[in-house]
């Protein structure tokens, strides 16, 4: 048997001489990640270096950090670097994610981060990014600046590999430094990028953490958040609750929980010639990452039309999934979601005892399942992830807004096939019922650069505006030496 | 003989004698359910069940049906979801009763398109009716299958039976548009091209001139036996040929090999 | 009540009583009764077909499709008409407002396959005994299985007049100790029946009363449902043991009951030596563990999700599918308590969340 690798993740700040505990990651018997391990006196040592250090990151340039991360993405898209080597080798141990995943995965997703996509981020949330580098004219007069926050906090979740890079690199786009903690289901990605985006920008070098510390312990927890000046916080509502409850009120906290996510599928899309790449794209956001990201739909809502039955989409989409399981293979589930899945059949099922028109297709060994159903006005829980959807149908825009409503809170995504004259008319209602990103078909595992998470800005968030108003400028005049 | 087929319902249509007696009986010595479609034959139908019940795993239900009665087809289906409910593939066997007499075959200038219309009708339209009943269980699950039972006299029509040959050559049109449509709804339809079959009910009669001149031009030497034709059936039920769609496998001895 | 039920009724009947089954018999006797519910129970033959699992396919006991329980709350799973049941069993309404409901023709299958198992493993060399039951009685809770199941017991096998010490949420502590201490003063072995949190409740009080009894020689304790709603969780060890010196009766003689409102027949731990103890069924049960999406027996040994097969439930459906789990030890089984459903690793919902994020209560 091939011996076990020992990779030591994670990043700490070069000059950073504080002493920190260390804790191993063990990923079957083939790997074990070595990891910073933060208690209360190393917290308190870091936090307090890395806002000593701020002044190194604040006064780079936005251009700057936007080359430097640039070059470490290309790097990390060099299908021969080693780091990408490494990613390659060790994320689909770490998550279970079939390989092919994986590597499209990466890919697609760390060209968000290329140089023009930066800018897009910038344009996404400043009208002139240049509020970045120092006071700029406002439009009503006056002044405006974007003051980073000195260090942001970051806890990420491991549901979909190298998540944490979206808001690490939001972070250090508008210079703020960083403390990330890494989930113990995906604890390399943003490490790896942290060490590599430090070794091409020495004045990064002492910016950012990547470490890792038991959730829970009281102590380290609090002595973090409250030297934090902004909390990001990823997972479960459960999670992201108890860490809320450990932030000061005075510091800006920004909850990522549960979300739900859904697709359209208007009868357009539905001709005989279309239906099968329209249904290639419904796959492909169920399969990539197995739903486990928050913009993975989990319910399909499918126009009535002339052309197909609701239980012949239902089928076909089946029969998709079935091909998409050759071509990637779900990942292994725990005895919990198997048991959950199992659940969820069952609960299909009994809905079957009593109602002829919903129907259930379900893989031999449980690898995928659909669920049609026609009445959308009994769609319960509608898939339990893991590539579980349930197919409705509608006839009117307007049908949807009952589950629409009682899901309010946690909506955000909207993958839509529907044509351009619809487009915004559905944009609309689903704006107004709560939808916070609207996406292509096919396209809801990879938001666009510059996506509003959440409906958030992704940048302002670690910034703070500064105004400078028109009356200190006057008064100013008022004082100045110059003046005649 | 092997569990390659286990806990799967297979129709076979035409199955109390020749092709489709001795692919049932295949089909179930590899773990099949085996349902038993014949026309009037009860007896030998009966029999061939008895026999599939005699395998370890599979087992045999015969049911009667006229293949060119769609309301029959219709019944056959309830009955299969009522005692089945399910179905995993159908092996497609059922002839009219054509008269297979090669002297006495009439010259095509003295057919009536009468005769080729109703060559069809009975040749392909009982495959479309039965497809367009059993689709909803067959798309149910992954890797259904459909097997087409053709003939080789539609590539080399050495005796040209005229309206079987043509309504053969619709069927195999048929089987092959069906297999780009529904191979994305989890269903393989492939077709399996016998030669000359001897002995079966259609061949009994055959003259020992017409036996020869099939036999001297085929390589391997000999007339295919229903056996011959059962194993390509199976082939094309099996795992084994997972990947195959829209394909024809000749069971001629090489007859038509060009 | 048709005749093939009649005919079903008078076999189990017979099977039941009789001391154990071949696998053979209990086939044959699965085998006639999921035909009979297949045939006359409409919402369960859909769910059979849709599985692909008829008459014809099914051809052993496992074979038989296992129904999730929570079908006995969205549907009805009865042979007879539920109108003509003459008892029905509900679930209890703590977690969800919709309760399943349990139709039984009658209850003489049940009560038979109570006392004769209750007999051999509670009971065991005695033909009575005197009983306390912490229980409120069958006439305050007209639907809880467990109340006709104690009052059966007390009936059958009790001595004198058997007290139900739970009224409303109260316990009469006063005839309780009167009881214990008669047993005491008479030297006569007492069978002290109760819901577990029940009698946690009892051992708190006692201990705040410094109270102690030793109950004379072959007395035994019952304990069954769990803690549920009990202030304060302790671990079986701690349990077994506070029991056991609170009431004077060695661990070797408390007994730990299982059961379930959609069944009709239960399981018994042999003793509390051990815990978690092995719970063990009748020859007219079976338990499988199996893999969760496979449906598969899991290997021996290890854990899977509980199926029970119970003759028993003749009107309703032998074939229960929990969410369970559990894994077989010596000859019977070790039940680990309910599936914890995975949470999501991030921000998307798993089927629990999703469950509370809504506020659903179904």
């Amino acid at each position: 048997m091939a011996e076990k690798t020992l990779y030591s993740g994670g990043y700490i700040p070069k000059d950073f001489q504080g002493h920190y505990e260390e804790i191993d990651f063990d990923f079957g018997d083939k790997l074990t990640l070595r990891l910073p391990r933060l208690n209360k006196e190393s917290s308190r040592e870091l936090m307090t270096f890395l806002k000593a250090r701020h002044g190194q990151i604040q006064n780079l340039s936005v251009a700057k950090i936007i080359e430097a991360v640039d070059k470490t993405i290309k790097q990390l898209l060099d299908k021969e670097h080693p780091l990408r080597r490494l990613a390659q080798q060790w994320l689909p141990v770490i998550t279970g994610y079939d390989e092919e995943v994986i590597r499209l995965g990466l890919t697609r997703y760390l060209k968000r981060f290329e140089a023009h996509q930066l800018h897009r981020f910038l344009s996404a949330d400043f009208a002139d990014p240049a509020v970045l580098e120092g006071f700029r004219p406002g439009v009503s007069g006056g002044y405006v600046k974007a003051q980073a926050m000195p260090v942001s906090c970051h806890i990420w979740a491991g549901n979909v590999p190298a998540l944490g890079l979206w808001s690490f690199i939001s972070a250090c786009l508008v210079k703020s430094s960083s403390i990330g903690k890494v989930s113990a289901a995906e604890p390399l990605m943003t490490g790896l990028f942290a060490r590599l985006l430090a070794e091409n920008e020495p004045a990064l070098a002492n910016a950012f953490a990547v470490v890792y510390w038991q959730g829970g312990e009281e102590e380290t927890e609090k002595t973090i958040y409250g030297m934090a000046d902004v909390v990001a916080a990823y997972g479960n509502n459960e999670t992201v609750e108890k860490i809320r409850q450990k932030v000061p009120i005075t510091t800006r906290f920004l909850p990522y929980g549960h979300k739900l996510s859904l697709s359209v599928i208007a009868g357009e899309a539905l001709d005989h010639v279309k239906i099968g790449d329209t249904l290639r794209r419904a796959a492909k956001d169920i399969v990539f990452y197995d739903q486990q990201g928050c913009y993975s739909p989990q319910v399909i809502f499918v126009e009535e039309n002339d052309a197909i039955s609701l239980r012949e989409v239902g089928s076909m989409l089946a029969q998709q999934l079935a091909r998409d399981e050759k071509r990637y293979g779900r990942r292994q589930l725990s005895f919990g979601e198997e048991s959950s899945q199992r659940q969820w059949i069952g609960q299909c099922e009994i809905e079957m005892m009593e109602r002829d028109e919903s129907e259930l297709f379900v893989s031999r060994e449980g690898a995928w399942a659909v669920f049609c159903q026609k009445d959308i006005g009994r769609l319960g829980v509608p898939g339990t992830l893991n590539r579980t959807i349930s197919v409705v149908s509608f006839k009117n825009i307007e049908e949807l807004s009952d589950f629409l409503q009682k899901m309010r809170k946690i909506l955000q995504t909207a993958g839509l096939a529907v044509p351009t004259e619809k487009l915004f008319a559905w944009s609309e209602f689903l704006a107004n019922e709560g939808i916070s990103r609207i996406c292509g078909l096919g396209e809801m595992t990879l938001p666009q650069a510059g996506w509003h998470h959440d409906g958030r800005h992704s940048l302002m968030d670690f910034v703070q505006m500064v105004d400078l108003e028109y009356s200190a400028e006057q008064q100013g005049v008022l004082y100045s030496t110059t003046t005649d | 003989m092997t569990d390659l087929l286990k806990d799967q319902v297979i129709l076979v249509t035409g199955a109390s004698s020749g092709i489709g007696a001795e692919t049932a009986r295949q089909l179930a010595k590899h773990g099949a359910f085996v349902i038993i479609n014949y026309l009037k034959n009860h007896e030998q139908a009966k029999k061939v069940e008895e026999d599939c019940n005699q395998t370890t795993h599979g087992g045999g239900w015969c049911i009667a049906a006229d293949m060119t009665d769609a309301a029959a087809i219709g019944q056959m289906v309830e009955d299969i979801q009522l005692e089945f409910g399910r179905l995993d593939g159908i092996v497609f066997n059922a002839a009219f009763s054509y008269k297979f007499d090669a002297q006495n075959r009439p010259y095509p200038w003295h057919i009536n398109w009468d005769e080729y219309a109703k060559a069809q009708k009975q040749i392909v339209a009982p495959l479309h009716a039965l497809l367009n009943l059993t689709l909803e269980m067959l798309t149910k699950k992954e890797d259904s299958r459909v097997v087409v039972v053709s003939s080789n006299l539609v590539k080399r029509p050495i005796v040209t039976y005229h309206t079987y040959n043509v309504g053969k050559a619709a069927l195999e049109a048929y089987g092959r548009n069906m297999a780009n449509e529904l191979g994305r709804m989890g269903v393989r339809v492939n077709t399996v091209v016998p030669g000359m079959v001897y002995p079966t009910k259609a061949t009994a009669d055959t003259k020992e001139e017409t036996k020869e001149l099939v036999l001297a031009q085929t390589p391997l030497g000999r007339l295919a036996k229903a056996e011959d034709v059962a194993d390509a059936v199976l082939f094309f039920l099996s795992p084994y040929s997972s990947f195959l769609t829209g394909q024809s496998l000749y069971v001629d001895g090489g007859l038509t090999n060009q | 009540m048709n005749q093939e039920m009649e005919s079903i009724k008078k076999e189990l009947a017979t099977f039941i009583v009789q001391q154990t089954a071949t696998e053979e018999e209990y086939e044959r006797l699965a085998l006639k009764i999921f035909a009979n519910q297949f045939r006359c129970n409409q919402p369960y033959r859909r769910f059979c077909q849709q599985k692909g699992k008829t008459l014809r396919t099914v051809k052993t006991w496992r074979d038989i499709p296992a129904v999730p329980i929570n079908a006995f709350k969205e549907t009805t799973l009865s042979c007879i008409d539920p109108a003509e049941a003459g008892a029905v069993f509900m679930t209890s309404g703590t977690t969800t407002s919709v309760r399943g409901k349990h139709y039984h023709p009658d209850t003489e299958i049940y009560d038979l396959s109570m006392k004769t198992f209750f007999k051999q493993m509670v009971m065991q060399e005695f033909e009575h005994i005197k009983m306390g039951v912490l229980f409120p009685d069958e006439s305050h809770m007209p639907n809880s299985s467990l109340a006709h199941y104690l009052e059966v017991g007390a009936k059958a096998f009790g001595i004198g007049k058997t007290n139900f010490y739970i009224k409303g949420e109260d316990i009469d502590y006063e005839t309780l100790t009167a009881d214990l201490k008669a047993a005491m003063a008479a030297d006569e072995p007492f069978l002290l029946l109760g819901a577990t949190y029940s009698l946690a409740r009892v051992m708190d009080y006692f201990e705040e009363k410094k109270e102690k009894f030793a109950l004379p020689k072959g007395s035994r304790l019952f304990d069954t449902g769990g803690f549920k709603s009990y202030k304060q969780q302790m671990t079986l060890d701690e349990f077994y043991d506070r029991l056991s010196e609170t009431f004077g009766v060695p661990r070797g003689r408390c007994i730990n009951m299982y059961g379930m409102t959609e069944l009709s027949t239960e399981y018994y731990s042999k003793s509390s030596q051990e815990v978690p103890a092995a719970m063990y069924g009748p020859h007219w049960m079976r338990t499988r563990f199996i893999d969760p999406l496979s449906g598969e027996d899991v290997p021996k040994g290890e854990c899977g999700v509980i199926v029970h097969y119970d003759l028993a439930n003749y009107n309703s459906v032998i074939a229960l599918l929990t969410e369970d789990m559990g894994y077989e030890k010596e000859d019977g089984f070790v039940l680990l308590g309910r599936v914890e459903g995975s949470e999501a690793k991030g921000c998307s919902l798993s089927l629990e969340e999703f469950m509370k994020a809504v506020g659903s209560d179904g």
